[in-house]
């Protein structure tokens, strides 16, 4: 009888969940032995070991966004080696397998602590801003943005975009800025598994400060080849799998163009002219007289390949680019007097390798050592010439200006991460993460005064310990991390601990505390449009600080197979923010006073975040509501005083439904947000200059202490699913803000001096200007697929 | 009853929307002071200038004076108290013992309706004493739409020119004005064109050490006072390029702690030009 239950007690099932169309390993997958509810996750190889199964004939649930939940029925020789389970993300039965009635959702909040599972292939369905994009998606969520349209960017709970660690198959992805921010480069027909972590994170990520979106990319169909097409009103979009001879691992190709520099879709003029009006709006002083079009196209390339020279190893070999080009070039003639020529040209891209390692060397044992490469670049040239013409109508130049904007940002990393299963109590984990970072930044204005010229570079030295424990109906995750940064030759020590209470079978409680720090800073170049000049730079732990924050989050869930009730509550302290401003120092020929334009301060955001989610039925999504507020306070301004930063929002709801409707799926969303703030203008005044004209000046009251008008819109999308024989694809029509909604981007102040009609001078006044958002944007797309 | 399970065992969130809800409330500033004040080295003090800011969406047109500020300058350790002598918010000190002098600290003082204001700035060196090309400048009204298209300050042949120069060997900031002295002006333009003159030329701080005068500088013919001024800092911070929204606080600089506008000194070299037909 002891012999028995000794042998009973030893049981366990170690094994790999695939995908059972293209065979690929699926991570984060959850394995729950279905007596005890005990249950691990796979890791990013779709590895798991599951302990201590009582009988070989127990059950284990599997679950994965997108998938729903599987009950496999254990047989003995289950228990012999590793375990290959594959589940299907269609409603086909398996042999092993009962489904359960639950249908795919695009999301999975997760029982740890402020993380979200995204599933790529459930976000197709969603309304779209021309592409299907996972971090618009990701906008949808409670505690993230969902009115920043103007950047892919995602502002987590009080953070900025810079505040997040974006990891691509562990390459490290600084701007996440496609066409303008419009979307992100990422591909989402080349994306498999998204993990995003709002706050309170494991030690196991570091060097920023809000949240992690790590992205895992498809290996590839290692079953057979694949070829899918998908092509919206923007772009087209190919992307190719196939198994490698010898059963070698597989490949995957995808890109992505734009025809914009070719076909001017009505989507794209939307989407373009809303950028563009508000160049021409910021007053460049050359508005209106372009006398050719801008020429603007994106693309972006990911390639995968994956080797398993055993059943035990995969190496895979990722590359990611991604590339922006907008040529606003024109010429104007004045007739004879001469001509003016503009070269205006904007670029800024990603390009991105990584090399992965992983071996599962015991059922308890998963090494993985990672070499990745990430170079972000942005480029701003502006060339304003002034040419007359001589006797023979030839071009002579009389003078131009050149504004210069160049910033470069590498990243070269080795991480190496070691995962160790103790017992079925502890799984320890630990690792060593060496950066190597390089910035440099050009800026020169009008050919003379050069604002900066920076090049740096730094190393970075971390290591992290981390250990989840099971104890009934607890689960703790405590983890530390420490890192040496070269620019300040310091030693950071940075604690993390969450945990997750079991109360009942439906009901958690959950909280999590930790520090964070960040090395490297976006500078945000005010008063440009577009994304793409905003620049990076080391911290050096004086002009720019090393940032700090402390998170606390305590939360609740209540969930049944049908429904989810999540809450959580947080508030994230932050030291060492930098703010850019010409505004409040002065501009010098000299590099001295460049630092002076840098001011830091201190920030505290709180809120809570409240997600009610429907995950059966035909008729799927969920209810967000975030109450929410950010604090700055910089000692040089606002004169101290502390103030609301300008992505505070009080309130957010948001609707996202999903509905089957035979083979049509029909989606929508609605997002309702209180005012952004911002700084109004209080009055003006006018001084005489020396030579007896006189300049007239806006005064502005406290810093964003006025709000804009509430923010809603509401986008909806069909889908007509078709299938013909191998060719499997989707047709359908998006809307974005269908009823056109005029939400307003900023306002905008100008003393006029002029009477825009008789051009004759009048009493000067202020003139406010709303800059608005997208309004009305449609969009078409197709997507086939063929196996 | 699940909700208000959660609510009873989680405080925390009642705390937190009671602080968000919290909004704080802004101070009004539209009563903020103008400061207008400039100090001409070897000069008595008589261009320190109050008024009122004139309020965003306010009925009046033009900023109201501050006549009843209390106003002051401290030099070398003593005050000297500024009078107003009229309606128009204009305060000076019209005798010999406070000094504007090359190197010197002033501060300036104010006290207007719980307001105290206070700037300081330093005299700077007198400029090196201008050089120029000829003294007399020929103005044919033909050229001047071919100057409309190249600038007024850029070397051209023709039409006539004259080159003004000084010494700047640390690139420091200057600026020059040329003031008609005639009692009686005559107008180069008609009347009709004597905007566009308005329009276009106007002159900014240069780090330049020479400056092209054309035709264009000019509205009237007859003798020119041409002007080179050393300036500080926070003169050439008025000119600095400012886009103006919602998103900053798009403050201009200013040197007046508590108030708007700028204090500051100025020191000048001349020379003579004359303008001719």
């Amino acid at each position: 009888m002891l012999l028995s239950e000794a042998s009973v007690a030893q049981l366990n099932l170690s094994g790999r969940i695939v995908d059972v169309e293209s065979g690929e390993p699926l991570p984060y997958v959850s394995v729950v032995n279905a007596e005890s509810k005990k249950g691990v996750s796979t890791n990013i190889d779709g590895y798991f070991n599951l302990l201590n199964i009582k009988s070989d004939t127990s059950s284990i649930l599997i679950s994965y966004i997108g998938y729903g939940v599987t009950k496999l029925k254990l047989t003995k020789a289950d228990f012999e080696g590793l375990k290959t389970i594959e589940i299907s993300s269609k409603s086909v039965e398996l042999r092993t397998f009962e489904l359960s009635e639950e249908s795919p959702q695009t999301i999975q909040v997760s029982k740890d602590v402020s993380r979200v599972s995204l599933n790529p292939a459930q976000i197709m369905n969603l309304p779209s801003l021309g592409e299907v994009d996972i971090f618009r998606s990701l906008q949808l969520l409670p505690g993230v943005s969902g009115t920043s349209e103007s950047s892919a960017g995602l502002y987590v709970r009080g953070g900025t975009p810079d505040q997040n660690l974006i990891l691509l198959d562990g390459i490290n992805v600084y701007h996440v800025d496609h066409f303008f921010g419009i979307f992100s480069p990422f591909n989402a027909f080349a994306i498999k598994d998204v993990q995003f972590y709002k706050g309170g994170f494991p030690a196991e990520f570091g060097g920023r400060l809000s949240s992690v979106v790590d992205i895992t990319s498809k290996e590839g169909n290692n079953k057979r080849p694949s070829v899918g097409i998908n092509a919206n009103m923007l772009s087209l979009n190919a992307v190719i799998e196939s198994p490698l001879p010898k059963k070698m691992g597989s490949i995957l190709i995808a890109g992505r163009r734009s025809f914009t520099d070719f076909i001017e879709s009505p989507t794209y003029t939307k989407l373009f002219n809303n950028v563009t009006e508000e160049e021409q709006d910021l007053g460049f002083g050359f508005a209106g007289v372009n006398t050719v079009n801008p020429d603007f196209y994106f693309y972006d390339l990911n390639g995968k390949i994956t080797l398993t020279p055993s059943d035990l190893d995969v190496i895979t070999f990722s590359y990611f680019n991604s590339f922006d080009k907008l040529d606003n070039s024109n010429e104007q003639s004045f007739g004879d007097f001469g001509k003016l020529k503009t070269t205006d040209l904007t670029d800024w891209g990603n390009n991105g390798y990584s090399t992965k390692w992983s071996r599962q060397w015991t059922p308890k044992l998963h090494t993985r050592a990672l070499l990745s490469y990430s170079k972000y670049s942005s480029n701003y040239e502006l060339t304003n010439g002034f040419y007359g013409s001589d006797s023979a109508q030839n071009d002579t130049l009389l003078f131009q200006f050149k504004t210069v904007q160049k910033n470069t940002v590498e990243d070269a990393a080795f991480r190496y991460d070691i995962t160790y299963q103790l017992n079925d109590k502890n799984e320890l984990k630990g690792g060593l993460w060496y950066t190597y970072n390089q910035i440099s930044y050009l800026n020169i204005l009008d050919d003379t005064i050069n604002l900066q010229d920076r090049f740096e570079s730094s190393n970075m030295y971390a290591f992290y310990l981390q250990d989840r424990m099971t104890l009934n109906k607890w689960v703790f995750e405590g983890g530390l991390r420490g890192t040496i940064y070269s620019k300040t030759n310091q030693f950071y020590l940075e604690p993390r601990f969450s945990f997750n209470y079991e109360v009942s079978k439906r009901f958690r409680l959950k909280g999590a505390w930790g520090i964070y720090r960040q090395f490297v800073n976006r500078v945000i170049l005010e008063n440009i449009f577009g994304s793409s000049r905003d620049f990076w730079l080391l911290s050096d732990g004086n002009t720019l600080p090393v940032s700090m924050a402390h998170h606390y989050i305590l939360g609740t869930a209540y969930e049944t197979k049908d429904w989810l009730i999540d809450i959580e509550a947080y508030q994230k302290k932050m030291t060492g923010l930098v703010e850019y401003s010409t505004r409040f120092g002065s501009i010098d020929d000299t590099n001295e006073n460049f630092d002076d334009l840098f001011f830091r301060g201190k920030g505290v955001a709180r809120g809570v975040d409240i997600l009610l989610q429907r995950k059966f039925g035909a008729l799927t999504g969920w209810l967000s509501y975030t109450l929410a507020d950010v604090i700055h306070t910089f000692p040089e301004i606002n004169q101290g005083k502390e103030f609301y930063a300008l992505h505070d929002q009080r309130h957010e709801i948001k609707l996202i439904v999903t509905y089957k409707l035979g083979k049509f799926d029909i989606a929508g969303n609605f997002v309702f947000a209180t005012g952004k703030p911002f700084t109004a203008p209080v009055g003006q005044y006018f001084l005489t200059m020396l030579d007896g004209t006189s300049r007239d000046f806006i005064h502005f009251g406290d810093k964003n202490s006025q709000r804009l008008p509430n923010y809603h819109r509401a986008d909806v999308s069909i889908t007509y699913n078709l299938k013909i024989k191998a060719v499997d694809g989707r047709a359908g029509i998006s809307f974005f803000n269908i009823y056109n909604r005029k939400n307003i981007k900023y306002k905008r102040y100008f003393l006029q001096e002029f009477d825009p009609g008789t051009f004759m001078p009048i009493e000067p006044e202020i003139v406010e200007t709303d800059v608005l958002l997208l309004g009305f944007v449609p969009n078409l797309f197709l997507s086939l697929t063929i196996k | 009853m699940m909700i208000k399970d959660i609510l009873l065992k989680l405080p925390l969130f009642a705390l937190i929307v009671l602080i968000i809800s919290c909004n704080k409330q802004t101070p009004n500033q539209s009563d903020k002071v103008v400061v207008e004040a400039l100090l001409f080295a070897g000069e008595t003090v008589d261009d320190v200038n109050l008024t009122k800011l004139l309020a965003y969406g306010g009925e009046d047109t033009i900023p109201k004076p501050i006549n009843d500020a209390e106003v002051s300058i401290t030099w070398n350790n003593k005050t000297f108290e500024l009078t107003n002598s009229s309606d128009t918010g204009s305060y000076h000190y019209p005798f010999a013992d406070l000094k504007i002098e090359e190197g010197e600290l002033y501060q300036l003082n104010v006290n207007h309706a719980g307001f105290e204001i206070s700037s300081f700035t330093i005299c700077p060196p007198k400029p090196s004493l201008p050089t120029i090309t000829k003294d007399t400048l020929k103005i044919e009204l033909f050229s001047i739409l071919d100057s409309l298209f190249t600038g007024g300050n850029t070397e051209i042949p023709d039409p006539d020119s004259v080159v003004v120069e000084w010494a700047n060997p640390n690139n420091e900031y200057y600026f020059v004005v040329a003031e008609n002295v005639e009692q009686v002006k005559e107008n180069i333009y008609p009347e009709f064109l004597g905007l566009i003159g308005d329009f276009f030329f106007q002159t900014s701080p240069t780090q330049a050490s020479r400056y092209v005068f054309t035709d264009l500088d000019f509205r009237h013919f007859g003798r020119h006072e041409i002007r080179i001024y050393k300036v500080n800092q926070e003169y050439v911070d008025l000119y600095q390029s400012y886009e103006q929204d919602s998103r900053t606080q798009a403050e201009p600089i200013t040197n007046v702690f508590n108030g708007l506008g700028i204090f500051t000194a100025v020191n000048y070299s001349t020379v003579d030009l004359f303008v001719t037909k």
